[in-house]
């Protein structure tokens, strides 16, 4: 089983469900703060949906709307595989 | 009592304000700064309330570089004791109570209005568990709304007239509210949008990852195609109306009037008149076109698109949709780039517009290229439009890595909302008012200028008056004295008429033709003056219809070769050809026309959004680039000797003005940025 490995959302598979982790210690307390704002906080759940062309935009759906983030922030965020239950 | 509205761009605060105060509204002012934002009062129950609706804003962190955030927070942090009514699109309601938790969790006295309940599969009862569910867990009074079918009217205004205070007991902390929005949404049925399940489809499509370029490519070359057979089915008629109505008309029954009187009011401001006039279609069909595609939230999806080529930008996905509506006008970018956060990107934005081709430069490269390459004519025309972008991708890198290379940025997330069916008959009065302004800044700017310039170039300067195309009057006089500047570029000190046009094109870019068209064949401007002018509607009326009927919509050449303006095109392509030593001479005129300072009222644009010196210096800059590369382009072209040493110069100038610009910009970051973080707040 994979799912206690972390890894960074930028190398999150598309369609699957994670949960964050961690954020990257590189993060300035005024990023992290505005990620928080949009939803990106350590335990909420995620979705990537897909991958722009170029492969450097992704596009998330994270608390119930859908938000397009780039690599650098994506290479900050850690994700681990959500559990599911049933 | 003064009750304000928050709330994320598009959950409804505007409808809901309408609502309350039927629509009686103003512009509200925060300090000089431009955002959309308006104010009006209401009553209940004979009591009298101010209402403001502060603009949509997607995050009211404590950090930010966005105008309207930083609008909102310091007026929050004004008007504490305000009732700020949280307006919240129930389609996206997890998304939206983040921000409602923010402003609970800081003390504000907040009601919550779930807006757009009829777009969602629930009951009336369940309707009102919900309100329960969250007036319980919130501790706030919550209306569940729909401005659309006119529901919680009046629940909402009495939730303001008995609003009770109650001390909030959430902790100001984005890890605490998104458990709470987890525990909301257990609570709560399922809920499924129509508009949340059409977009997935769509989406699907149109972001899929071999058809997203195609179809975006599709898109784009649909909206040039459509408003270039608007231009040309159009402008014809037009120009033959205009013709007749300003020039002829004039001509034929103000003739007691002196000489240079009748010249400058017909065939100068006349002819002005008339050949601006033609543009309205065109203006009118690109602006309709570029408000369906943002208003159906496709545009949202070209920025995701081309992303990527913005990242190496280091400019925001967004900055592309306002240089997509720099292909309308650059003034248009200018408006666009105010939904760019930072200073810097706006900056940075409008430094590349002008080089995207406006729609005022089509008829300069149609008639041009027409008169010039013959059957190449339109793959010039496209070749043109394609250089323009790349060189606003090369400026922009340019630019990235040296003015603008100090700045740090906050995290570029952006939203896709979902796809809606777009408001045609608000996108059709927002377009009628852009043709408005571009009416009233003829007035303004443009006409005493035509007006100026025509009595120049029909008076010398020993006060006689002398034909249009005559090489005595004072204005070609000026030109001539000019025109050594710019003999690099292969304009040559007989072609003043060249310089002239840059300048005439200068006030708008289509004064081009107007100048050339006018000073090489001036006979062609007076025509027709003795026919019957009824006939001559008439003529003009059944050659519309004859267009329109008989029209290849879909074949470009078809499309762009019944341009009006070109009439025995063989005598006066031989004139162009002299008059500029040949291909690269024309073309590398053609290089300048696209590159150089945008129009006034772009300059007036960029200066009422950022500064007036930020005007000047993104008319300079772009002016200077124009003169280099159009330079290059003709040394090259005419002589490898001068090509080379030309090219050398080119390197080591932009090198050295590389590194000038970097140090400006190093010491220019923190000014620009100072509106970084709004509230000082130690970071624990």
């Amino acid at each position: 089983m994979e799912d206690s490995a972390t890894i960074f959302l930028s190398s999150a598979k598309v369609g699957k469900d994670y949960i964050i982790v961690e954020f990257s210690k590189k993060l300035s307390f005024y990023e992290k703060d505005r990620l928080a704002s949009y939803g990106f906080v350590i335990g909420n759940s995620l979705k990537v949906l897909r991958k722009s062309i170029m492969g450097n935009t992704f596009e998330v759906s994270i608390i119930g709307s859908n938000l397009v983030i780039r690599k650098k922030e994506a290479d900050s965020i850690l994700l681990q595989e959500a559990h599911h239950a049933d | 009592m003064r009750i304000s509205l928050l709330g994320y761009p598009n959950a409804g605060k505007t409808s809901v304000f309408n609502l309350l105060t039927k629509q009686n509204r103003k512009v509200a002012n925060f300090s000089g700064v431009t955002v959309d934002s308006f104010e009006g009062d209401f009553t209940i129950d004979n009591a009298n309330y101010k209402l403001i609706d502060l603009p949509g804003i997607n995050s009211l962190s404590t950090f930010s570089d966005s105008k309207d955030e930083i609008v909102v927070s310091k007026y929050i942090a004004d008007n504490p004791n305000d009732i700020y009514v949280n307006v919240v699109d129930i389609t996206h309601l997890q998304r939206n109570l983040l921000l409602s938790l923010n402003a609970i969790s800081r003390g504000l006295r907040t009601i919550l209005v779930v807006n757009m309940i009829d777009m969602v599969n629930l009951s009336p009862l369940e309707i009102q568990e919900m309100q329960k569910t969250l007036e319980e867990i919130l501790k706030i009074p919550v209306v569940m709304f729909s401005a659309k079918k006119k529901i919680g009217f009046n629940e909402l205004k009495s939730a303001i007239k008995n609003y009770q205070y109650v001390e909030s007991t959430i902790s100001n902390n984005s890890v605490e509210h998104v458990k709470i929005i987890k525990s909301i949404t257990e609570k709560l049925p399922k809920l499924t949008s129509k508009a949340t399940r059409t977009t997935e489809i769509l989406d699907s499509i149109l972001l899929n990852k071999f058809l997203a370029l195609p179809l975006f490519a599709l898109i784009i070359y649909i909206i040039l195609l459509i408003t270039l057979n608007v231009h040309v089915l159009f402008s014809g008629f037009i120009d033959t109306l205009g013709q007749i109505i300003f020039v002829d008309l004039p001509n034929k029954y103000l003739s007691f009037l002196p000489e240079i009187v009748l010249i400058i009011l017909a065939n100068g401001i006349g002819s002005g008149v008339q050949t601006m006039l033609t543009f309205i279609p065109i203006i009118f069909a690109l602006f309709f076109l570029l408000g369906v595609l943002e208003q159906s939230g496709y545009m949202a999806r070209q920025a995701f698109i081309a992303d990527g080529i913005m990242q190496k930008l280091g400019l925001p996905g967004k900055a592309f949709i306002a240089l997509i509506m720099g292909l309308g006008c650059t003034a248009a970018c200018s408006s666009g780039c105010r939904t760019l956060e930072r200073e810097s990107d706006r900056r940075l934005s409008l430094m590349m517009a002008p080089t995207v081709s406006c729609s005022a430069k089509l008829p300069v490269y149609v008639y041009l290229c027409f008169l010039a390459f013959g059957s190449m004519a339109l793959n010039m025309v496209f070749l043109l439009y394609f250089l323009g972008i790349i060189f606003a991708v090369i400026n922009g890198i340019f630019l990235s890595r040296s003015l603008f290379g100090g700045g740090k940025s906050l995290p570029f997330i952006m939203d896709l909302p979902d796809y809606m069916f777009p408001n045609l008959l608000y996108i059709l009065k927002n377009s009628l008012k852009r043709v408005k302004n571009f009416v009233i800044g003829l007035g303004k700017v443009i006409i005493p200028m035509i007006a100026f310039l025509t009595l120049l170039s029909s008076v010398s300067f020993n006060g006689k008056v002398v034909p249009s195309n005559s090489d005595k009057s004072i204005l070609a006089v000026a030109a001539s004295s000019i025109t050594p500047v710019l003999s690099p570029m292969g304009i040559s000190e007989n072609n003043w008429q060249a310089t002239l046009s840059i300048i005439t094109g200068f006030l708008a870019k289509e004064m081009v033709v107007a100048t050339l068209d006018a000073v090489y064949f001036p006979n062609t401007m007076q025509a027709q003056g003795e026919k019957f002018i009824l006939e001559d509607i008439k003529a003009a009326a059944i050659d519309f219809k004859d267009q329109v009927i008989h029209k290849n919509y879909f074949d470009m050449f078809d499309v762009a070769s019944g341009y009006s303006l070109l009439s025995d095109m063989d005598s006066k392509s031989q004139i162009i050809y002299e008059k500029f030593n040949g291909f690269a001479g024309i073309f590398a005129f053609l290089l300048f026309i696209l590159l150089y300072s945008p129009c006034v009222s772009a300059m007036r644009a960029i200066a009422m959004e950022i500064s007036k010196k930020w005007a000047w210096i993104v008319g300079l800059w772009s002016t200077f680039n124009a003169f280099m590369i159009a330079t290059a382009f003709y040394q090259i072209a005419t002589g490898l000797a001068s090509g080379i040493i030309f090219s050398i110069i080119f390197v080591i100038l932009y090198v050295v003005i590389f590194f000038i610009f970097k140090r400006i910009g190093l010491k220019n970051a923190n000014t620009w940025e100072n509106n970084f973080v709004f509230t000082k707040k130690t970071p624990d």
